[in-house]
């Protein structure tokens, strides 16, 4: 198959694709603060 | 006295000295000067030894301190090494041309059915992707090879930019026992003129045609299908998609423009 003549070299680097939700967690107060 | 000596044997020593002293008692100690001449050679040795060690202990204080300063010097060598080779690799880059995209390039390819299985120009594809080798590689090659360093043909998996690159008949799918499709082109890619040439491959739309069967589609599970066992699924999906040749070159040419990174 005669596709011409080289032009160029392209990186392809795939993005990773998270499968997963990021879960951010809520700061609780501390024993002390509850306290005060 | 060394240090092996304890408290106790010292102070009867220092006892025997002051009975010497006290009383005309060196007839009896015969045996004991005999044992503190024997000791006292040792003591001499054991001094050497120390000394000698202590000299060790400097020489392997002053290695250490020099491996350290070598390391470090290594250490900045090689930092200094990769940002000069860095500026070279840009400079190459950009002399070539080379450019980089986070999501594959899309081309369009041929396979033919034969014996019950789908077939490339020069292999057969049991699935739906394809990792390109060459015979003329050794592990650790920049594979597919650029600049004409192998072939012809040259290494990797071909497709080609527009379905006007095949003849007649081909780009509408209307040749029987023929496959078209579209397949997503990642790794290395080496673009020329009409086509590419690439690492690896995925297929992500096929129009297939197969006795009198024809199946277009874009389903992952289909096209998996259709890969494995292209026989058995064109009967099942046998129809599925089927339009005129026009409409089957346009599906193609739809799935080709997908997710194109400008």
């Amino acid at each position: 198959m005669d596709i011409g003549k080289e032009l160029r070299v392209i990186v392809v680097e795939e993005e990773e694709v998270l499968t997963e939700p990021i879960v951010v967690e809520e700061e609780r107060p501390s024993v002390d603060a509850n306290k005060e | 006295m060394i240090r092996v000596v304890s408290e106790q044997s010292a102070e009867v020593w220092e006892r025997l000295g002051t009975y010497r002293e006290r009383y005309p008692i060196d007839h009896l100690l015969e045996q004991v000067d005999s044992l503190e001449r024997s000791i006292q050679r040792r003591e001499g040795r054991h001094h050497a030894i120390r000394r000698r060690l202590d000299d060790l202990e400097r020489q392997v204080a002053a290695a250490a301190a020099e491996l350290d300063a070598v390391g470090k010097e290594i250490a900045g060598s090689r930092t200094a090494g990769a940002l000069l080779i860095e500026d070279i690799l840009d400079r190459v880059r950009q002399e070539n041309d080379e450019r980089w995209s986070p999501t594959p390039f899309r081309g369009f390819r041929v396979w033919r059915i034969e014996s019950g299985a789908i077939w490339g120009n020069q292999m057969c594809w049991p699935e739906p992707r394809l990792e390109s080798r060459c015979l003329r590689s050794v592990p650790g090659d920049d594979i597919p090879h650029s600049l004409l360093r192998c072939g012809p043909p040259a290494c990797g998996v071909y497709a080609v930019k527009d379905l006007e690159f095949f003849p007649a008949g081909v780009a509408g799918c209307e040749m029987r026992n023929m496959a078209i499709g579209v397949v997503t082109l990642a790794g290395k890619v080496v673009e020329h003129e009409l086509g590419y040439r690439a690492q690896r491959a995925s297929v992500v739309a096929l129009a297939i045609h197969s006795g009198r069967r024809r199946v277009v589609t874009d389903r992952a599970s289909e096209i998996e299908a259709l890969f494995r066992a292209p026989v058995d699924a064109i009967t099942r999906l046998e129809n599925k998609g089927v339009s005129s040749p026009d409409e089957a070159r346009a599906f193609l040419e739809r799935s080709q423009k997908e997710d194109t990174w400008t």
